[in-house]
């Protein structure tokens, strides 16, 4: 029973600067697939600090924290 | 060859990536244009658009990506980007803009000034997006700009190079290489500024906006080629009173 409530945690996060619910324990990776997004191709700033793209695996989120996730679009 | 830094180009042309109507069309369009050195921006990733991602469009070993900084009011946020850029895409070159006004979207001198020595000194490529101002110049590649990239006239505006006396200037002057960016309308504009001796052009809204974005690619590129080849071969110099190109002998039999 305990097990179960535990797995089925949610916390809330800031992404790109609106308030969603992730699992418990949810790896920035994690996060990324939930997404659809390519971790190639995103880079994430968490609390105003680079992620580094090796750390995404590692990385498990905390309630409260303020990520933004930035890639390349058009521009001149 | 164009030479940037420790990195050779054999195109004059570099492509901006902004505006473009499909994605397709970007890619036909910078293919036509045999731009080597392309421009990208940073931006929030859309996560209601998760697919909407322009490295799944472009080739990394086609194209040099120069990220820029559009968007920055300030050195600090200019730095910030820089700083993402640099991890998003594994590169250190960097298109440094500074534009506070939005009305204008014309460079910060000072902060962009700031902005190149601190981020050359963190072991970026700058190549700093500027007013057309020779001092500046000289100012930005004294403190390690790998090359300078002064207006043409506005970004977007399609108004050509009307800062040609300044650029002048500044491509005599400089020992770095001159990139004109922003403001090129037809490709006219692009040939006069490679007659003048610039090292390249930055083209993205004229290319973008046209009618048939691949065919005026391709008209910039024959233009970028065709003022480079001018200027190489070397302009004939300029004067009021006409000159003959007839003989001015012979004519006895009329007179």
């Amino acid at each position: 029973m305990r097990r179960l409530w535990k797995r089925a945690a949610r916390m809330k996060i800031i992404c790109n600067g609106k308030e969603q619910e992730v699992a418990a324990g949810c790896t920035l990776l994690h996060l990324l697939a939930d997404l659809q997004l390519d971790p190639d191709t995103v880079v994430v700033e968490c609390d105003k600090k680079i992620i580094s793209r090796a750390d995404y695996e590692g990385l498990v989120l905390t309630a409260g924290q303020d990520l933004e996730l930035i890639r390349f679009v058009g521009g001149g | 060859m164009l030479k940037i830094a420790d990195k050779t180009f054999r195109s004059r042309l570099f492509g901006g990536t902004g505006k473009f109507a499909s994605a397709q069309v970007m890619k036909d369009a910078l293919d036509a244009s045999g731009a080597e050195m392309i421009t990208v921006a940073l931006r929030r990733v859309d996560l209601a658009n998760p697919d909407d991602d322009i490295m799944a469009n472009l080739d990394r070993n086609k194209y040099w990506f120069l990220p820029n900084t559009a968007g920055a009011r300030n050195a600090e946020e200019a730095i910030r980007l820089a700083n993402l850029a640099r991890a998003v895409g594994n590169t250190n070159w960097l298109k440094l803009e500074v534009t506070p006004d939005p009305r204008t979207l014309l460079p910060d001198p000072i902060e962009t000034l700031k902005a190149t020595e601190l981020l050359v000194k963190d072991g970026f490529i700058v190549l700093p997006y500027m007013n057309a101002d020779p001092i500046l110049a000289l100012r930005l590649q004294d403190v390690g700009a790998a090359a300078v990239m002064p207006l043409g006239s506005p970004i977007g505006t399609n108004q050509g190079v009307l800062t040609r006396f300044l650029v002048e200037i500044i491509i005599e002057q400089a020992r770095v290489p001159v990139v004109v960016d922003a403001g090129f309308g037809a490709p006219s504009h692009a040939a006069a500024a490679m007659e003048m001796g610039a090292d390249a052009v930055l083209v993205n809204t004229a290319i973008a906006v046209a009618g048939d974005p691949v065919r005026m690619a391709k008209a910039f590129a024959q233009a970028v080629e065709a003022g480079r080849t001018a200027y190489e071969s070397g302009l004939g110099a300029q004067g009021k009173k006409a000159a003959a190109s007839s003989p001015e002998v012979g004519l006895d039999f009329l007179r």
